[in-house]
């Protein structure tokens, strides 16, 4: 197979990937790596940075259509980025001494959690009494639009949001995926706050997440531009156009075909990694 | 559950467009975004004048530097496989790539003489610069806005991704 043929089956690969991942919810990253690995036989490391990459992009574009809808809360990404940043790198630092195999591993254990979280149906949390003094002092209370008007909605547990966003960023600096799940998991459930908020107000945080990984990921040589070029030109379109389906689309059964699929991807680079391959 | 967060996902749509019934409408559904956008914007109580422009400023900045990046970076690829296109491929073993740390002045030259790493590399680097700079336009803003707890923290944001590529450096 020749480099031109090769790109455009990446290309494809990448934009069906940014596809399902806008559809899930789960992201492009999360598709992209265990495709490129298990599916393209490409380096896991030159899979990281280039799904690092395509997830900058893939945020930045689409966190500038959400924060026009006005359920980006600034404030709230703005605080939280402190935790992720920190978090990814202390993870690219991990990942630049860390073996191949058990970064395989972890990879695999991500995949299987993002499969469940994704086979879940979302519970909404419609609590807005108490509000945490932090979050008052730091004016993180905002309000969303809805058909009947803005309602305003409280942070709950700020410093346990904070402790999971951490972590967080350090999944996405140690893997090079956006983490949106596990972000959207401090936002909804220990923050309480409107899926679609927590939803969008990660996006906006998973660009700059990213970014504080890929200096380092530049510097190990991670990122490989004739991987990258095609992954990071397929991941964007195909996210935009899952965003704009998703309006509109029932995505339940698509949600747990992918999980199966996710699943699927997990155990077989496992297998793979366990008898000896990449 | 899946009923209630179908017609949440549905208000962002005006109600008097029918539900998808074919693919062609939930995209045009889709386009539609900025009417409501209209609406929240004439409603908009809480959200004082500054943060709005912050929101606009912001979102424009993301959107163009977005697309500015992924336009540079098509052109290096196309160049790319019009170049290489032909040979094997070869991403099976790591083999690390050149830094572009250590020779910046070969990024450079290699954009001047139309080298397509090269020029990957610069709408790549674009790319990554643009998360950057909103996080400056943010610190620039909270400090004119006299909000020093959040210009205290986008500080704190900026120095750590600064302080990322000093030691990848």
């Amino acid at each position: 197979m020749n480099i031109l043929e090769f790109s455009l089956l990446i290309f494809i690969g990448s934009f069906a990937a940014g596809f399902l991942g806008a559809l899930t919810g789960l992201g492009g990253g999360v598709v992209i790596v265990p495709l490129l690995t298990s599916v393209f036989g490409i380096d896991i490391r030159y899979a990281i940075g280039a799904s690092l990459v395509s997830v900058i992009a893939t945020s930045c574009a689409s966190a500038s259509t959400y924060i026009k809808t006005g359920y980006t809360n600034l404030r709230l990404g703005m605080f939280l980025e402190v935790a992720t940043i920190t978090g990814a790198l202390i993870g690219a630092t991990i990942a630049s001494f860390i073996s191949i195999k058990a970064l395989t591993i972890v990879l695999a254990i991500v995949l299987l959690y993002s499969a469940y979280l994704s086979g879940k149906p979302k519970a909404e949390s419609t609590d807005s009494e108490s509000s945490d003094t932090l979050a008052t002092n730091l004016k993180l209370n905002n309000t969303y639009p809805t058909t009947d008007g803005e309602i305003a909605y409280q942070v709950h547990s700020v410093p346990m949001g904070f402790g999971i966003m951490a972590f967080a960023g350090v999944l996405s600096g140690l893997l090079g995926i956006g983490s949106g799940a596990f972000k959207v998991l401090a936002m909804d459930r220990a923050m309480g706050l409107p899926f679609k908020v927590s939803t969008s107000t990660s996006n906006f945080m998973i660009g700059v997440t990213a970014v504080a990984s890929a200096g380092v990921y530049l510097a190990l040589g991670y990122i490989e531009p004739g991987v990258t070029m095609p992954v990071m030109l397929g991941v964007l379109p195909g996210a935009l156009l899952g965003a704009k389906v998703l309006v509109g689309a029932n995505t339940q059964t698509l949600r747990i075909v992918f999980s199966f699929v996710l699943a699927a991807m997990a155990l077989k680079m496992v297998y793979n990694s366990l008898s000896g391959g990449i | 559950m899946q009923v209630l967060n179908f017609k949440y996902q549905d208000s962002f749509t005006i109600s008097s467009v029918n539900c998808g019934e074919n693919h062609q409408e939930s995209i045009s559904k889709s386009t539609l975004l900025e009417i409501p956008n209209l609406h929240i914007n004439t409603h908009e109580y809480t959200k004082n004048k500054s943060e709005k422009q912050l929101e606009l400023l912001i979102s424009n900045f993301l959107k163009y530097g977005v697309f500015t990046a992924c336009f540079i970076v098509f052109v290096g690829g196309v160049l790319y496989l019009a170049e290489c296109g032909l040979e094997p491929v070869n991403y099976h073993f790591f083999e690390g790539q050149p830094s572009v740390f250590h020779a910046p002045m070969l990024l450079v030259s290699g954009i001047l003489s139309g080298n397509h790493y090269s020029i990957i590399i610069f709408g790549l680097l674009l790319l990554i610069a643009i998360p950057i700079i909103r996080v400056v336009i943010s610190l620039l803003t909270f400090f004119r806005q006299g909000d020093f707890t959040y210009t205290l923290m986008t500080s704190v944001a900026l120095l750590g991704l600064i302080y990322s590529f000093i030691t990848a450096y």
